[in-house]
């Protein structure tokens, strides 16, 4: 044990300083798992390849219009659950946002998933992503695997 | 090396070196989720850093030292002692509580230098080596800090120690 001697020869263990310094910072129980949850969205969010504004901006047009096209394609579907889409295409396996049963944000490692599970659209011409349509349980997810979550709606399966 | 483990992995570490440098948990909270933007940022674009502790470490102190809020921190000294779950400590816990309360009262008399070097290695959880380079020093010169640190830390609990039984006695 390193272990040093103070004045009156008090023993004064470096380890045990450590630990009680280690608790007395301990960050309340759920801090560090919201923090880190967080980040992962926030990178989602920030850490594409669009450094400049500009390209944000153009970016955010994009998807944008990306999104409404997808409203407009779901409108019609309302009621009868997802919308059947063309075959699967190559989606880059990574973290999305979604939102749970319940309401609540819930991070989610994408995989291909069996058809009845995951459909998504092809592509409108030009564009540069493809908008994908998510049905877990009860919740339908449309987000676009370039952008990164942009509308969560619910919606029966 | 898996980005949502790291970050699970490193949160805790970074939050108690924020709080110590801060000595207030929002501006902790405030420092390391910029750290954790920096890194997610960092790895999605270049890979994961060498060490991702010690790029969270490098971040949170320098956000520390920019926004100046170590100047802050004798101030609200009193929240870090308290306990993370903000319940008194109970009655059997109250010699182990003091050990806590007297372990941050002498680190928060060290010169920031010194208060550094021992938060990152026993808060942030970092080696040696990748102290000294969160510090930009060598290695000797790190080791030679966090000694002489732990020296004043141990002849500061030694002195808040006599005023505590000097206070005890005078209440007699």
């Amino acid at each position: 044990m390193d272990e040093m001697r103070t004045r009156d020869e008090t023993p004064f263990e470096v380890g045990a300083v450590d630990a009680w310094l280690r608790e007395a910072l301990e960050p309340e129980p759920d801090t560090a798992e919201r923090l880190a949850a967080g980040a992962v969205v926030e990178g989602i969010r920030t850490g594409r390849p669009f450094g400049a504004g500009i390209w944000r901006a153009a970016a955010a047009v994009v998807l944008g219009a990306a999104l409404a096209g997808a409203l407009l394609l779901l409108r019609p579907q309302a009621g009868k659950g997802p919308v059947p889409g063309t075959a699967t295409a190559s989606l880059p396996a990574s973290d999305y946002l979604i939102t749970n049963a319940s309401g609540a944000l819930q991070l989610v490692r994408l995989k291909p998933l069996p058809a009845p599970a995951f459909r998504h659209l092809a592509p409108a011409e030009g564009e540069p992503c493809t908008t994908v349509l998510m049905n877990q349980g009860d919740v339908l997810a449309v987000y676009d695997p370039c952008g990164g979550p942009h509308v969560l709606i619910k919606g029966g399966t | 090396m898996e980005l949502e483990a790291t970050l699970t992995a490193i949160t805790p570490g970074l939050l108690r070196l924020a709080l110590g440098l801060t000595g207030n948990r929002h501006d902790a909270e405030d420092l390391v989720q910029e750290a954790l933007a920096a890194l997610v940022s960092y790895w999605r674009t270049k890979g994961p850093p060498e060490s991702p502790t010690a790029f969270g470490c490098t971040v949170v102190r320098r956000q520390a030292l920019r926004s100046g809020r170590r100047s802050r921190r004798t101030a609200t000294l009193d929240e870090t002692a308290e306990r993370a779950d903000g319940k008194p400590p109970p009655d059997d816990s109250a010699f182990h509580a003091m050990h806590l309360e007297h372990a941050l009262r002498a680190l928060n008399g060290l010169e920031p230098g010194d208060r550094e070097a021992i938060l990152l290695v026993a808060a942030g959880g970092l080696k040696v080596e990748e102290a000294a380079d969160v510090l930009a020093i060598s290695v000797p010169a790190f080791k030679m800090r966090i000694s002489r640190a732990r020296r004043r830390l141990a002849a500061a609990m030694e002195t808040d120690d006599g005023r505590d039984e000097d206070e005890r006695r005078d209440a007699v």
